[in-house]
């Protein structure tokens, strides 16, 4: 059997950086167990993003997140921003890299979006594939998280889970698994999200996800702006007793508040981790905010410094 | 190309491959119609030639949404996402706009130049040019030209460029040349010195004031747009905060000589052949311009051979 969590660590509670935290960091050093980045917002950059982002490396454990990988696109891998997202994880020590089973664009378009792609034989023959030169590329294992879609496709045969985990079997790739995408996709797509995790290959899960997300009532947007609902936690205790306890974050990407306060989010991850039954009574509603729309997975801007 | 007729029944995996799906996805996502105009385009029905109507043979209905609804979601998040992050690109031609006629903008911005970059630091790369390019040419009325179009281009570009500076490569940490240097130099050896600018030095010449409006903007004074006036600035970055600095007219033509590789010699005898002025008065302003630029870390160094 593999080594759990491919033999990474379990870096504990971590939340992504969000650069209007990075004074608060800085200045506090918060005791924050590590930090997710978004590998696109460090790759380029020459200026202050990048200097503090060295700066909060040496004192933390960084795990790099992208956007941009496009794994499941049918345009050519990107070898320029492969050789970039390399040499950022060499550069600040990264733990690991993950991105996302979906495509962001086709033609030479990016439409800075994730999404989702038919499950079937062949799309999965074509993933297995780019998931081997990647792999071969970065010299390790990549980790795939599953994303929040809106559509499915008349032309899938293979459910998302399966899909994931034949290919952690065939290219020993790892998972980060998104409860909260779980839920959203469940909802959006009318299946149990506990169907769905019954069948989660849990000894290749090395990272889990938390997130708020939208409900727009006939469907749920995945727009990390808000605390994580009961179910969502319902399911993370799920997995944290299925995996023995792996590393935690919390995505926060819109009307982001105080750091402590999303600190203090994902530090609930510990009412989650008992053996035992429940201490929180799960509330039947889906808490967040009912919305007309939103609009998915935010992505950063930093503003910048002038005199 | 050749066309993909829709499958007849079911029997979908094979009849597609991934690449016209994929391509047929992001036009109708992305198309500036919306979901059911995009459906039925060239660029879409080229790729899989479903209609309207047929659509649930590729994108499944659930419970609560029809196919074209779900494919809203993506369509919906496409425009807004992008122009969101223009709109944080552009925060003083937002305000000179007002957001609807910027998002206006953006919205045909993004139609003619769609994002091709893994990063989004790149998304504003042509605003400027595309401001340029859709100039109402023919604003010619009673009063005479409207300027207005120039005032809206050279906003964008001094925006774009602090953004440009701001993350881009920068000295922080490497010594840079300072005045001493220069003035213990000897006068031959200085003339044929060529300076070698920062990486984030930025030279720039507008119609309009736009700096000082930038000024205002920031101060929260809500400006109104200027009267035409040429403007001058040099855009550099020091400890990753970006500095302004205008410029006189002449010192703008120096420094875009030096920029360009000439001596400082040369520059200086360019410049100063196009103009009417004492040898003194020049060389007081040129000892002023060489201690100001030192200070303000233009530049790195000076090669003389
Ligand atoms: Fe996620």
């Amino acid at each position: 059997m593999a080594e759990a969590r491919l033999g990474y660590p379990n870096l504990g509670l971590g939340v992504g950086l969000r650069t209007v935290h990075f004074p608060h960091i800085l200045k506090h050093g918060p005791g924050v167990d590590w930090f997710e980045i978004i590998s696109e917002n460090f790759m380029d950059s020459g200026g202050r993003p990048r200097y503090t982002l060295d700066q909060i490396a040496e004192r933390y454990p960084i795990v790099m997140h992208g956007v941009s990988l496009s794994i499941g696109s049918t345009d050519p891998l990107d070898f320029e921003y492969l050789k970039k997202l390399k040499k950022l994880a060499e550069d600040v020590s990264a733990c690991w890299i993950s991105d996302h089973l979906c495509w962001t664009g086709v033609a030479g378009r990016n439409t800075h979006d994730l999404l989702p792609i038919p499950l079937n034989e062949s799309t999965f023959a074509h993933v297995r594939e780019r998931m081997r030169v990647v792999q071969d590329y970065l010299q390790q294992p990549l980790l795939l998280e599953n994303p929040s879609s809106y559509v499915t496709f008349a032309d899938s045969t293979i459910p998302e889970w399966e899909f994931l985990g034949r290919l952690v079997e065939e290219t020993q790739c790892g998972l980060l698994l998104d409860v909260n995408n779980i839920y959203v996709s469940s909802v959006n797509h009318d299946f149990d999200p506990y169907e769905y995790l019954e069948h989660v290959p849990f000894e290749s899960v090395v990272q889990c996800h938390l997130a708020g997300h939208t409900n727009c009532s006939t469907h749920l947007i995945d727009t990390h702006d808000s605390e994580v609902i009961d179910r969502v936690w319902e399911l993370y205790r799920v997995a944290h007793q299925r995996t023995g306890g792996i590393a935690t974050l919390l995505e926060w990407d819109a009307n982001i508040p105080p750091f402590e306060v999303v600190h203090a989010e994902v530090l609930k991850a510990k009412q989650y981790m008992g053996s035992h039954l429940p201490e929180t009574k799960s509330s039947e509603s889906d808490r967040s905010a009912t919305q007309k729309s939103a609009v998915p997975h935010p992505l950063h801007y930093v503003a910048p410094e002038v005199q | 190309m050749e066309k993909q007729t829709a499958p007849s029944d079911n029997q979908l995996a094979s009849a597609f491959d991934l690449r016209r799906l994929q391509k047929w996805m992001q036009a109708v996502i992305s198309h500036s119609g919306g979901i059911e105009t995009g459906i039925e385009s060239e660029e879409a029905r080229q790729e899989i030639d479903v209609s309207v109507g047929e659509v649930e043979r590729i994108i499944e209905r659930s419970n609560n949404l029809t196919s074209i609804e779900r494919l809203g979601v993506y369509g919906n998040a496409y425009y807004a996402r992008l122009m969101e992050c223009l709109r944080e690109s552009f925060p003083a031609l937002v305000h000179a706009l007002g957001e609807e006629v910027f998002d206006e903008f953006s919205f045909g911005y993004l139609q003619q130049y769609p994002s091709n970059n893994y990063s989004l630091c790149h998304l504003g790369n042509s605003f400027a040019k595309h401001l340029e390019q859709t100039r109402p040419d023919a604003q010619q009325s009673e009063a005479g030209t409207v300027d207005w179009p120039d005032f809206l281009i050279d906003l964008a570009t001094f925006e774009w460029n602090i953004e440009q500076v701001f993350d881009g490569p920068g000295v922080e940490g490497q010594s840079l040349l300072d005045g001493e240097q220069l003035q213990t130099m000897s006068q031959e050896r200085w003339a044929n010195g060529i300076l070698e600018p920062v990486p984030c030095l930025r030279i720039l010449a507008f119609r309009f004031p736009v700096n000082d409006y930038f000024t205002r903007f920031r101060e929260g004074k809500q400006p109104e747009i200027p009267a035409p006036g040429e403007q001058f600035v040099a855009l550099t970055r020091r400890h990753y905060v970006v500095w302004r600095f205008e410029l006189e007219q002449l010192e703008y033509e120096l420094l875009q000589r030096i920029m360009q590789g000439e001596t400082i010699g040369e520059s200086i005898q360019a410049v100063a052949d196009g103009i009417d002025t004492q040898q003194e008065e020049l060389a007081g302003r040129l000892a002023s311009w060489f201690q100001k630029w030192a200070e303000a870390g233009f530049f790195q160094a000076i090669k003389t051979s």
